[in-house]
């Protein structure tokens, strides 16, 4: 008898610590989509909330698909959304080249000097994000620090204009997001095992051959894993490109931020929002087929 | 879920009346550093704080109801539009007696926003232009008056200033009146044919701006970024102050463009849900009273229509016609409307395009 | 099973090699020569320099003094990729997401060989180390011994003049090291390719090699043959290292025709050993003697000519085949024994507390200057 009911407390135990990771997707994820995607179906109107009730009162739903359709209709959408990927995968593929050398370099130096260079990756963070970046903006004036020493060491005599470009854009985030880059890369590479590289060497493969038949295949978890965790927020950054970068730098966190404040586009901004979301869905859905793959790999 | 919480939400209104506690909402820099401490201290009536950066942000929060404010200072152009859906308090101004301070002259002359009557007491008003530093300009344009729009809408001139650097407003209410107006066109048109000539003028002129900001010349002007910002009345003031806090030796200007210069005013309003209505009152009332608004005209450097406040006012303050605009001021000066909102999208489409180049 | 390697035609050459990390000499000016074909082992414990050693002839570290030649080639600046040589690692290193196949043909293929023969001799290969119907399985789905037989067949796919094992037998357990053992020995035997094994376990050398090196600190101590090791260590260090031994510290007194007279205060007298290149008189000497080599006996035995000591029974451990003794002579010195049970008896010989003699012959002693 005792067993049986200690049995049964187990099941339930169990069962409610499954149930945690759904409860936190339901309350955080699920309702939260609900209600935009509810949201995005309305008609904008002036009143308070701005947008019409989904369901009509008479037991009916009114649902419109016209916020969607306006998506498809201006090239505005198209167009921020493809520069807003493109600028997220040139950051993403800067903070892999630069991030996967300073992981790659932390993971093989001794334990003192990795704690150390771990504490200077994540140091950044004790700061405020906004002040780094408008720490930034300071760097790159005109007259800002770059430019004065350029001009004093006399390799320009005119300021480059750093300020209001892409390549403002770019250093603030691949400035921002290198960490999230690099922590996941360091901890792919510190696990493995050294002597599979000196063993492909061992077998003729060049070092260069080596890293790509060995460290590169073996480091992929952490490659996908920091290119989410650059790419994802990235797509959607809003401030960087606000403070640093220049006014054809219109992205699509910027749209969002217009349709909901400016024009007060509830739904639009809702149906901007749902896009965008699908759009990170299709890496997310291919990171979580590549590491189910990479589980059969080494379960 | 909605229903408790709206049960509450009641609740804590009735009780919370008595709480010696009023919420404030308003634009960052846009009061003297001592008024708080000052209705604090007289009424012992707690002041929780806060501010914000654009019309955008407040709108939408009071749209959404539910903010939890008991005072907000809005955009009367703004509030045109969330006035007849409820979202303010009718005020008892029986209940705010400083309004008898009121400039009726001034009132008669901004108030063009007559869906607000009854819900707003006066804060500041002033023009839109643009502040531009004497010694950068002189170097790039010698004689150039410096009177009309053209330094920011005529490719000619505006080409010359690209250098030391020229920024623009950010947002389309402010900027496409300001361009069909120095067009000779109606400021608050928002047909296709206007927009679409505000958009070839604005497009021409584009590759010369620097930025599209509200804020950013405040800090860009004093440190010589910018030359020529299009801006509000009193921010030349304000950055003036800055650059000689930061010990850097500018003159800067600011003209009201002769082909027309938007108004705009600002109005203090109770949102309808004010959770301390009474406190509200104390706090609005406290906020027209002439020493006090005296203080906060002192600091913003903005025009208010408090008569009773002027003899405590800086003479440099009433003196500038920047700020107070003379006859011929008023003459330029062109009411900011609230634009039918199926036309505010077109509108704002024109913006983007011309900002991102799309 | 190589004959008598150490006359063979030196095949690798290591020619006063050192390795310094700072000023610490991890090897320092080693000189060696394997014959082709041979099983070589450099035995050590942890830190004596193997290790680094091994890393050397593998191209992993190049030697900051000295040359290394493979067949008469100089090897010393090759990078790994381009030496005849090839090393199984002792965490086996096998490619966690490559299968078996892939694992065996990645070294063929960055030789450029024709798809064709990679197949034929991967093939050849998994059959030699019994892995044929595990070649599309991933390492993850081995066990350790057989991961073990991918490294293995991994190096040897490669032909190389010379295999290099890093403590081959160390992560497999008891059973299946005595079987990989006797495998490896087989392959050895049957491909004829030189094995040099780096090793902690003296047991495992003694077995495996033809002939052993034994280092320590960075030096080489004594090369030899498994038996030369074992029954005339050179020095103190290798004596102790290799097996168990008991030593007497004292110093020379004097000469009989051949034999040399040590004065050992443990010993409570003088002790006897032959010596072909005896010491001089008074210099400090150590007398060691293996347990096999000491009889244990309840009456004092007869031979004058051997040494004999009286002792009582401190300890004794019964293992089967053999027992251990740990005799304490009057002086306090305990000395270890060790004598066959060839005798099936009911009852013990000795006993607890029990007064016992125990005698060795001269020559079973080897006096050890170092």
């Amino acid at each position: 008898m005792i067993a049986v009911a200690g049995f049964r407390r187990d099941m339930l135990w169990q069962r409610f610590t499954i149930a945690i990771p759904y409860l936190w997707l339901l309350v955080f994820f699920l309702a939260p989509f609900a209600i935009i995607l509810k949201i995005s179906l309305a008609d904008p109107i002036i009143a308070q909330p701005p947008f019409t009730p989904f369901f009509d009162g008479q037991g009916g739903v009114a649902a419109t698909v016209d916020s969607y359709l306006f998506l498809l209709t201006d090239k505005l959408y198209a167009v921020t959304y493809l520069k807003s990927v493109f600028m997220a995968a040139v950051a993403t593929l800067l903070c892999l080249a630069l991030g996967f050398p300073m992981a790659y370099g932390i993971a093989r130096a001794d334990e003192g000097t990795r704690n150390l260079l771990l504490l200077l990756i994540v140091l950044p963070f004790w700061i405020s994000f906004l002040l780094r970046v408008y720490a930034w903006m300071g760097l790159l004036n005109n007259h800002g620090v770059i430019n004065n020493v350029l001009i004093w060491l006399q390799v320009i005599d005119k300021p480059i204009a750093f300020m209001y470009t892409d390549f403002a854009i770019y250093v603030g985030l691949v400035y921002s997001y290198l960490p999230f880059m690099v922590l996941p890369l360091y901890a792919t590479l510190e696990r493995m095992d050294l002597d599979l590289v000196d063993a492909a060497q061992d077998l003729g493969a060049r070092p260069s051959q080596a890293f790509w038949d060995i460290t590169w295949p073996l480091a992929r978890p952490g490659v996908i894993a920091g290119c989410l965790l650059v790419f994802i927020p990235a797509m959607g950054e809003y401030v960087i490109p606000y403070l640093l970068g220049g006014p054809e730098s219109l992205l699509i966190g910027r749209v969002l931020f217009d349709e909901f404040f400016v024009n007060r586009d509830w739904p639009l901004a809702s149906a901007v929002a749902i896009v965008l979301l699908l759009l990170l869905v299709v890496p997310i859905v291919f990171l979580q087929r590549s590491q189910a793959r990479d589980a059969e790999g080494h379960a | 879920m909605l229903g408790l919480a709206a049960c509450s939400t009641d609740k804590t209104a009735e009780t919370a009346s008595s709480e010696r506690v009023v919420n404030v909402y308003n634009w960052a820099d846009y009061i003297a550093p001592d008024t708080i401490d000052k209705f604090e201290a007289e009424y012992g009536i707690h002041v929780n704080y806060d501010i914000y950066d654009s019309s955008e942000v407040i709108d939408v929060k009071m749209l959404a109801g539910n903010s939890g404010y008991d005072v907000v200072v809005h955009s009367s152009q703004f509030s045109s539009r969330l006035t007849p859906i409820g979202v303010y308090e009718k005020l008892d101004y029986s209940r705010l007696p400083n309004v008898r301070h009121l400039d009726a002259e001034i009132i008669a002359r901004t108030d063009s926003y007559e869906k607000t009557v009854g819900y707003s007491m006066p804060y500041h008003w002033g023009s839109t232009g643009y502040a531009w530093n004497v010694e950068m300009v002189r170097e790039r344009l010698p004689n150039h008056p410096m009177d009309s729009a053209d330094v920011l809408f005529d490719p000619a001139v505006i080409s010359k200033l690209a250098d030391c650097g020229v920024s623009f407003l950010d947002g389309a209410t402010d900027l496409i009146p300001m361009v069909l107006a120095y067009l000779g066109r109606d400021p608050n048109a928002v047909d296709d044919e206007n927009l679409a000539a505000a958009e070839t003028a604005l497009k021409a002129v584009r590759p010369y701006v620097r930025y599209f900001s509200n804020q950013k010349m405040m800090i860009d002007l004093p440190n010589k970024e910018v030359c020529v910002a299009m801006s509000w009345s009193g921010d030349y003031v304000q950055a003036s102050r800055r650059a000689k806090e930061a010990h850097i030796d500018i003159e800067l200007r600011y003209t009201m463009p002769k082909e027309g210069s938007g108004l705009w005013v600002d109005g203090v309003y109770m949102p309808a849900d004010a959770p301390h209505k009474d406190n509200a009152y104390l706090f609005m009332n406290f906020l027209s009273r002439p020493d006090i608004a005296a203080d906060i005209a002192n600091t913003v450097f903005y025009a208010n229509s408090n008569k009773s406040a002027r003899e405590f006012m800086l003479p440099e303050l009433l003196n500038d016609p920047a700020i107070y605009p003379n006859e011929e001021g008023w003459k330029i000066l062109f009411p900011i409307l609230t634009v039918d909102p199926k036309r505010e999208r077109p509108r704002t489409r024109v913006f983007a395009r011309v900002k991102s180049g799309i | 099973m190589t004959g008598n390697a150490a006359s063979s035609t030196p095949f690798i050459e290591i020619q006063n090699v050192s390795k310094y990390f700072g000023d610490f000499a991890a090897v320092d000016s080693v000189s060696l020569t394997i014959g082709k074909g041979e099983l070589f082992s450099i035995l050590g414990a942890s830190g004596c320099g193997k290790t680094t050693l091994l890393r050397i002839l593998a191209g992993f570290e190049t030697p900051s003094k000295g040359r290394i030649l493979i067949d008469g080639v100089d090897i010393t600046e090759l990078p790994p990729y381009e030496r005849p040589v090839n090393m199984m690692f002792q965490s086996y290193a096998v490619f966690p997401h490559m299968t078996v196949e892939k694992n065996v043909a990645y070294g063929l293929e960055k030789e450029g060989i024709p798809r064709v023969e990679i197949k034929r001799r991967v093939g050849e290969m998994l059959n030699m180390v019994q892995l044929d119907t595990f070649a599309a399985r991933k390492p993850h789905q081995l066990s350790g011994g057989q991961r073990q037989r991918v490294a293995l067949a991994r190096a040897l796919v490669k032909r190389p003049k010379v295999l290099l094992l890093d403590e081959p037998l160390a992560a497999l357990d008891k059973k299946l090291r005595e079987h990989t053992q006797f495998e490896l020995m087989g392959i050895q035997y049957k491909l004829g390719i030189t094995f040099v094994v780096v090793t902690h376990d003296q047991e495992e050398a003694m077995i495996l090699s033809s002939r052993i090196a034994v280092m320590d600190k960075g030096r080489l101590i004594q090369v030899g043959t498994p038996k030369e090791v074992y029954e005339y260590p050179n020095s103190r260090f290798v004596a102790d290292f290799i097996g168990t031994i008991n030593m007497f510290e004292g110093t020379v007194v004097g000469f009989d025709d051949d034999s040399v007279r040590v004065n050992c205060k443990d010993a409570g007298g003088e002790l006897v050993a032959l010596s072909d290149a005896p010491p001089a008189v008074g210099s400090p000497v150590c007398l060691a003697v293996r347990p096999e080599k000491i009889f244990i006996s309840k009456h004092e035995p007869d031979n004058t000519e051997d040494t004999r000591l009286a002792g009582i029974v401190e300890d004794l451990g019964y293992f089967g085949n053999l027992s251990l003794y740990r005799i304490r002579l009057a002086t306090g010195r305990v000395v270890q024994v060790s004598a066959q049970n060839s005798r099936r008896s009911a009852e013990r010989f000795l006993e607890w507390d029990d007064k016992v003699f125990i005698s060795w012959r001269p020559r079973s002693a080897v006096l050890l200057t170092d």
